[in-house]
């Protein structure tokens, strides 16, 4: 029996040797892979700020833009049926004999439609191909009009969703490496214990190879989640 | 000096003493340095985006200035329209209001355009007002907030975190090296040996790897820590 402690508890520190040795490598991979997890956090979450304010930026300039655009519209035409409102009002004066109010009535009309001209030549609703009627009298193209004007915002916002996905995952993923390096620790623990002890070393050791190796499935699940 | 003398166990603990202080000052050090750089990133970062908080804010100052100009403008041309429209008819009271249209109203309108409305730079062929070209030269009077680029304090957070990525490998690997030292002060005979090799050639590896990614970054830099 004595003839063959010696090498055995040799074999063993030797072995509980490795392990630490094997735990400093996981640590030490693990811290790296928590800072990586940090840095791709914080830049996912700057991303995410970043395209918020942009998109904000843009909804500023949009309102801006179509309060523009719809103003000068709506002022065409209601110049335009005002115009036509006089028009049919000096009609039915003439018919009824009242030419000089009739004259008045129509000379209203043609300012009106002159104001009416003028803001459609102004109108980007109505001078852009992409937007302009297709008839003559029709009114613009609205639906592609808004969907121009979202476009930009909405990128914008799908981008922001993106980035702070990422943050979440990443961020996650970096609470999560700190608490497999606590379990390390742990096992570092288990380690010392083993070096220290002789009755209970193998107890010791076989704790932290469990430790471990639950420490490396978890590792895993994070790297791959 | 006889070999056996030269490793002599208590001239070893304190040489191995000795080494595990400077390992611990340079890891110590390491990881100072690899903060620093990580605030560094995260200053860039806060930086690009403070700018692009007041590009945003500047830009839509400018949205504001450019559509108020807008409404002026086309407000003038509308108004200038009818006076025209009023001049052309037979009827001497609209001749009469057409004059104090243009001697009351337009004047003022056309200063509230000013420069959008009454600069044929801005008019487009298509008759609508060219904004965009506005906007670019709204921009120009303000060279402080053109100066200001979000994307470039991105770039060099980037940067900085990925310095920061590399230096952490080197700190982990110092931190390796210590633990090996550390071991080797509890053992004694072959292991010693083996542990104090091991730690030593770890810890100039780590050392030697710091000090290259450090050059290398900040001769990328151009200097700059």
């Amino acid at each position: 029996m004595n003839e063959t402690t010696p090498p055995n508890t040799e074999r063993f520190r030797m072995l509980i040797l490795v392990l630490t040795l094997l735990n400093t490598i996981f640590a030490a991979a693990l811290a790296g892979l928590q800072v990586d997890a940090n840095i791709r956090a914080e830049h996912a979450n700057r991303d995410s700020q970043y395209y918020a304010l942009q998109a904000a930026d843009e909804l500023v300039r949009l309102g801006h833009q179509s309060a523009y655009d719809l103003e000068l519209f709506s002022n065409t035409v209601k110049d335009a049926q005002q115009s036509l409102v006089l028009q049919f009002t000096a009609l039915e004066l003439e018919k009824k004999g009242d030419k000089e109010n009739a004259e008045r009535l129509r000379n209203q009309s043609e300012i009106a439609q002159a104001r009416s001209d003028k803001g459609v030549s102004l109108s980007l609703l109505y001078s852009d191909p992409r937007y302009a009627p297709t008839e003559p009298d029709g009114l613009p193209n609205f639906k592609a009009y808004v969907a121009d004007q979202s476009k930009n915002p909405n990128d914008l916002v799908a981008r922001q969703n993106t980035a702070s996905d990422s943050y979440h995952k990443w961020s996650g993923k970096a609470d999560s490496y700190v608490a497999v390096l606590t379990t390390l620790a742990i096992a570092f623990f288990l380690l010392g214990l083993a070096q220290s002890s002789v009755r209970m070393r193998l107890f010791f050791a076989m704790s932290a190879v469990v430790v471990m190796l639950l420490a490396a499935v978890w590792t895993g699940y994070i790297l791959v989640a | 000096m006889t070999e056996k003398k030269r490793f002599d166990p208590a001239r070893m603990d304190v040489i191995i003493a000795i080494l595990i202080a400077l390992v611990s000052l340079t890891t110590a050090l390491a990881a100072w340095r690899t903060n620093v750089v990580g605030s560094s990133a995260a200053d860039a970062n806060r930086k690009g985006l403070i700018d692009a908080l007041k590009k945003g804010a500047a830009q839509n100052e400018e949205w504001h200035r450019v559509y108020e100009e807008a409404g002026y403008a086309s407000s003038f041309a509308i108004e200038g329209a009818a006076a025209d429209a009023m001049d052309a008819s037979q009827d001497e009271s609209l001749k009469a209001t057409s004059k104090n249209l243009r001697q009351y109203l337009l004047p003022s309108l056309q200063l509230r355009s000013e420069p959008l409305g009454t600069q044929e730079k801005y008019l487009k062929a298509d008759g609508t007002f060219d904004i965009q070209k506005r906007l670019e030269d709204i921009a120009g009077e303000s060279p402080d907030v053109q100066a200001l680029d979000p994307a470039a304090s991105f770039a060099r957070a980037d940067k900085y975190a990925s310095e920061q990525r590399w230096l952490t490998v080197g700190t982990v690997l110092l931190a390796i090296s210590l633990f090996w030292l550390g071991l080797s002060e509890v053992l004694s005979g072959r292991g010693r040996s083996v542990n104090l090799t091991l730690g030593v050639a770890i810890y100039l590896v780590g050392l030697l790897f710091f000090i290259i990614v450090e050059a290398i970054f900040i001769l990328g830099r151009g200097g700059v820590l």
